[in-house]
């Protein structure tokens, strides 16, 4: 789904499903992929990571929250983005309090906050 | 029928207003979502537009909060239907509203007779929900008859529908006036979204962005221009942002940036429709003055 930007369970009778919702508005292809309009091209992609990054980082002063990024193998995948993913995920590596996760490990917390 | 008044060249803000900036936040959610065919919702369009009810609303209402500033919410008759909340909280911290037609309905493919009740509706929705008295309307594209219409059977003070100008003017017909205060897509903050053909955006594909510095840019270069004309001109800016596009985390951090940086300069104040509307009214007489105007009927 792209409709939220936090987790949720779906309870169907009895069966229970974790939704993660991801956004299109960080999305490598509109930034670097052929043939997509290219907005900024490496530069742009970081600088749309980046503030996403600050406001979610400034967000999760008060609540919890996480940042979710689909990258293609295609696009971001080629050296010229690669190099920015590396630097993009060197620069978050220096917070002590950001978390790289797997999908799997949000809907486990999920699932245990719904508990509680 | 209706008539302009020629601006009154020496119309100015108070004293001490140098550039006002009105917000608008449109509030629409999902409900211009893309219908495919045969009738269905494209689902992916759906969720990414439904994200402006759910999280886009709030999170833009957050950030003024921070900054202390009031806007305008244009909201749509079925989006405050689905998501009363949002707008009780925003009545609550002071911001004004405008209806933004019920479900989006581009009003330039209505009839006028379907025109009149869709406002009317929406009209009647605010009335219920949040015991609001709409003095303001923004529509989605306008048609030939809306002007008339918000004159004729509505007692509307301004309009915010026409990008024609850069500062508001007065509209006179059916007996009363009526203000319009105009806005424009340069300073539409959803210029982070390229609209490609077909439009709405097509199916499978959702909205192509630019990045937040091409907003950055284009919001500063607006505002810069503008400040300095407003040294001895009076100017506005309009500035609008949509839920489901500037509601995403990193667009909101250029409203968040863009708000501090205004503020800094003196003389610029965030303002709503209604309040520089009033402002705008004491050059003007709220009144006809032509027995001619009011003697106008339909
Ligand atoms: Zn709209």
């Amino acid at each position: 789904m792209l409709n939220d930007d936090f987790a949720c369970l779906f309870d169907c009778a009895g069966d229970q499903l974790i939704e993660i919702p991801f956004t299109t508005s960080t999305a490598d292809k509109t930034f670097i992929g052929y043939p997509y309009p290219m907005k900024g091209g490496p530069d742009g992609l970081l600088d749309v990571w980046d503030c996403e990054f600050e406001a979610l980082y400034r967000e999760g002063e008060s609540g919890a929250r996480f940042m979710i990024l689909s990258i293609q193998t295609w696009a971001t995948g080629r050296p010229a983005p690669l190099r920015t993913l590396q630097q993009f995920i060197e620069r978050l590596k220096q917070y002590n309090d950001v978390r790289f996760a797997r999908c799997s490990e949000i809907a486990a917390w999920c699932d245990d906050a719904a508990k509680n | 029928m209706w008539t302009e008044i020629k601006p009154q060249q020496q119309a100015k803000w108070p004293d001490g207003v140098r550039l006002p900036i009105i917000i608008s936040v449109h509030h629409q959610s999902e409900e211009a979502a893309y219908v495919f065919e045969d009738g269905q919702v494209d689902p992916f369009d759906y969720g990414e537009r439904q994200y402006g009810g759910r999280r886009g609303a709030w999170r833009l209402l957050e950030i003024m909060t921070k900054h202390d500033v009031r806007g305008t919410w244009i909201v749509c008759g079925a989006t405050l239907e689905k998501y009363p909340a949002i707008s009780r909280a925003a009545k609550a911290a002071g911001h004004s509203f405008a209806g933004h037609t019920y479900e989006h309905e581009m009003m330039c493919n209505y009839p006028a007779k379907e025109e009149l009740r869709l406002i009317r509706k929406t009209v009647s929705v605010f009335e219920d929900l949040l015991g609001e008295h709409l003095r303001g309307w923004r529509t989605c594209f306008a048609s030939h008859n809306t002007i008339d219409i918000l004159l004729e059977h509505f007692d509307f003070e301004w309009d915010a529908s026409m990008w024609n100008d850069d500062l508001p003017y007065v509209i006179e017909g059916h007996g009363r006036r009526l203000l319009e205060i105009p806005f424009s897509s340069y300073s539409d903050a959803a210029i982070a979204v390229l609209i490609t053909k077909p439009f709405p955006p097509s199916p499978f594909c959702t909205w192509s962005t630019n990045t937040p510095r091409f907003i950055w840019n284009t919001l500063k270069a607006q505002f810069d221009a503008l400040y300095a004309r407003g040294a001895t001109k009076p100017v506005l800016m309009p500035l609008t942002v949509h839920d489901f596009i500037v509601g995403r985390p990193s667009r909101c951090k250029i409203l968040d940036d863009f708000i501090a940086y205004a503020k800094q300069h003196e003389g610029v104040v965030f303002t709503t429709h209604d309040e520089a509307g009033a402002w705008w009214w004491k050059n003007y007489a709220r009144e006809p003055t032509t027995p001619s105007a009011v003697l106008e009927t339909s």
